[in-house]
């Protein structure tokens, strides 16, 4: 849909439900959530709900941040002390590298 | 025309069966248009509620201007809108055809689906012959029946199952499907993965994926997620249909295409002709839009009424007259356009044969009269469409001698076959199949590049002959 055509309430109405769905675990929603409106949020002029879209967007941005470095963390502690941890190590894994690690 | 037909999907001992919708699209021509307008009107007159001041003027002068756009538009829509459905058949087949060069899973025979029972590892070539015009055959009555009982499902307005359909046929897509795929990928590049990560990749895929397809989002993202579930249901229709039942049943099913949406017993002109009584979209879900359509009074229609004009359905113009009308109505669709949708998705299944994949490419007129900008018209393509071009492409690259010869060959037979059938429909401005000319193409062209010209390449390069 394009966001031109929608009316400020349902572009408010929007972006709020794509910020509260990405509490589901859903990071990706968050970033699709950040930049589909981000242009509304901070780079078209004023209007009413835009104060609210921008609080939304920076929580959305926020949210993916952390998200992010929790996740990056992680899948970097896994991909390099996967082969130290022994049987933990191959019951989380989804798929194993053939060969030696 | 649409055809849609659903599947169940059951895994059972590595062979998918999946039901799944065909679908066609429809193209929503001027006289369409200005039936739409003349319905409008005499909606107008009885719907109190509406607006009647000075419309019957501005019908009146907006049919005019839509007869004189309407010359104009068949000029002008042209290249645009072809390179505006290039780019996404394009995409579906490089997914398609980089997925079976690289991973090895989709080019494996694990089995083959039931709806296709034959075993093709015979003795005589006779034999095989036979079983795959038996699988074919069974393949196309199946999608046969399918279609039928989509139609009787839509014309007694049995909308929910319908819409449940196609709700379990998009998640088996975007979930299932999508974490075999993942897997797979994996495998090839030998990438240790844990559960964990996996899984919330896979969550967060087909969650924002079903948003996207099925309610609201933006429109590149949407046009992403129903390539990339083309390309899983092409990559699922590769691996498990055998050689020489793939051929046939392409070539059956761009028959099939052309009778069921150019016949006036067809199911798929039954379908579009019901829509059109009832003046309901059709298929939003199901069907790749190319732009946004874009209503006079967008803006005060509630978002339904938008997302619907966004997928393309072919009819989904209404008179600004109609407003009150137009927000009925797509309420009412609301449910069914996803259910479309989901069909659409569903259809996709890798075992199932695939009448569905014929969608007849769909240009939407502007129907606003207002200064709107009138490039704005969607070109609509069927989602099955999508998927029998990469599996064309898709079964070229994995089992042609010629290899990129031959892939480049099909690849370019298609997009002119997708040319000429744009054209038709610029002139004939109706619903048209979308399969038989390209996929006719793309078979000559494959059989004949790997054929005759492969060799004479391979000859040309052994005696280092350049021509």
């Amino acid at each position: 849909m394009n966001l031109e055509r929608v009316s400020n309430e349902d572009k408010l109405e929007l972006c709020r439900k794509y910020y509260l769905g990405g509490f589901a675990l859903l990071p990706f929603l968050w970033l699709v959530n950040v930049v589909w409106f981000f242009r509304e949020a901070f780079v078209a002029p004023p209007y009413g709900e835009q104060p609210l879209i921008r609080r939304y967007v920076r929580r959305s941005a926020l949210g993916l941040g952390l998200w992010g470095v929790g996740l990056g963390a992680w899948v970097g502690v896994f991909q390099t002390q996967r082969a130290q941890w022994g049987p933990w190590g191959d019951y989380l894994a989804f798929t194993l590298p053939l060969g030696t690690p | 025309m649409t055809e849609l037909s659903a599947h169940l999907p059951q895994f059972q001992h590595g062979q998918l069966t999946e039901n799944f919708p065909d679908n066609h699209l429809s193209n929503t021509n001027d006289s369409c248009e200005r039936r739409r307008h003349d319905n409008s009107e005499r909606r107008r007159n009885d719907n109190p509620d509406s607006e009647t001041n000075g419309q019957p003027q501005n019908i009146q002068q907006v049919v005019e201007h839509d007869e004189d756009e309407d010359e104009e538009l068949t000029l002008k829509y042209g290249a645009k809108h072809v390179i505006m459905l290039f780019v996404p058949v394009t995409l579906c087949m490089v997914v398609v055809v980089a997925t079976i060069k690289s991973v090895s899973f989709y080019t494996r025979k694990d089995g083959q689906l039931i709806y296709t029972p034959f075993t093709e590892e015979t003795e005589t070539v006779g034999q095989r012959a036979l079983n795959s015009i038996l699988n074919a055959a069974i393949m196309i009555s199946v999608i046969i029946v399918m279609t039928i009982l989509l139609v009787v499902l839509y014309k007694y307005r049995c909308y929910k199952v319908i819409h449940g359909w196609l709700i379990i046929s998009s998640l088996l897509l975007l979930f299932f499907f999508s974490f075999i795929y993942l897997g797979e990928v994996f495998k090839t590049y030998n990438v240790a993965m844990d559960y964990i990560t996996v899984a919330l990749m896979i969550w967060n895929f087909g969650v924002v994926g079903m948003i996207c397809i099925h309610w609201k989002g933006p429109l590149r993202l949407q046009q992403a997620y129903l390539i990339m579930i083309s390309a899983l249901m092409a990559l699922v229709f590769i691996k498990y249909l055998p050689e020489w039942t793939a051929w046939l049943i392409l070539a059956v099913i761009s028959v099939y295409d052309l009778v069921a949406v150019l016949c006036p017993k067809g199911p798929l002109r039954m379908l579009v002709e019901t829509a059109q009584e009832r003046n309901e979209t059709l298929f939003p879900a199901l069907i790749y839009s190319s732009t946004m359509i874009w209503l006079v009074n967008m803006a005060e229609e509630d978002p339904e009424a938008q997302r619907k004009a966004s997928k393309n359905s072919a009819y989904d113009k209404q008179a600004p007259a109609n407003q009150a009308r137009n927000e009925d109505a797509e309420a009412d669709d609301g449910g069914f356009s996803q259910e479309w949708q989901q069909q659409r998705d569903n259809r996709i299944g890798p075992i199932e044969s695939t009448p569905e994949s014929r969608a007849a490419v769909q240009a939407l007129p502007s129907n606003s009269q207002t200064s709107e900008d009138p490039e704005e018209r969607g070109v609509k393509l069927g989602l099955g469409d999508f998927i029998f071009y990469s599996v064309l492409v898709g079964k070229a690259s994995a089992t042609a001698s010629g290899d990129w010869n031959t892939t480049l060959a099909c690849f370019v037979a298609i997009l002119i076959g997708l040319c000429l059938t744009l054209l038709l429909l610029a002139i004939f401005k109706k619903a048209l199949p979308a399969l038989p000319i390209s996929i006719t193409f793309g078979l000559v062209f494959y059989f004949a590049t790997d054929n005759l010209v492969q060799p004479f390449m391979d000859q040309l390069a052994f005696h280092q002959f350049y021509i």
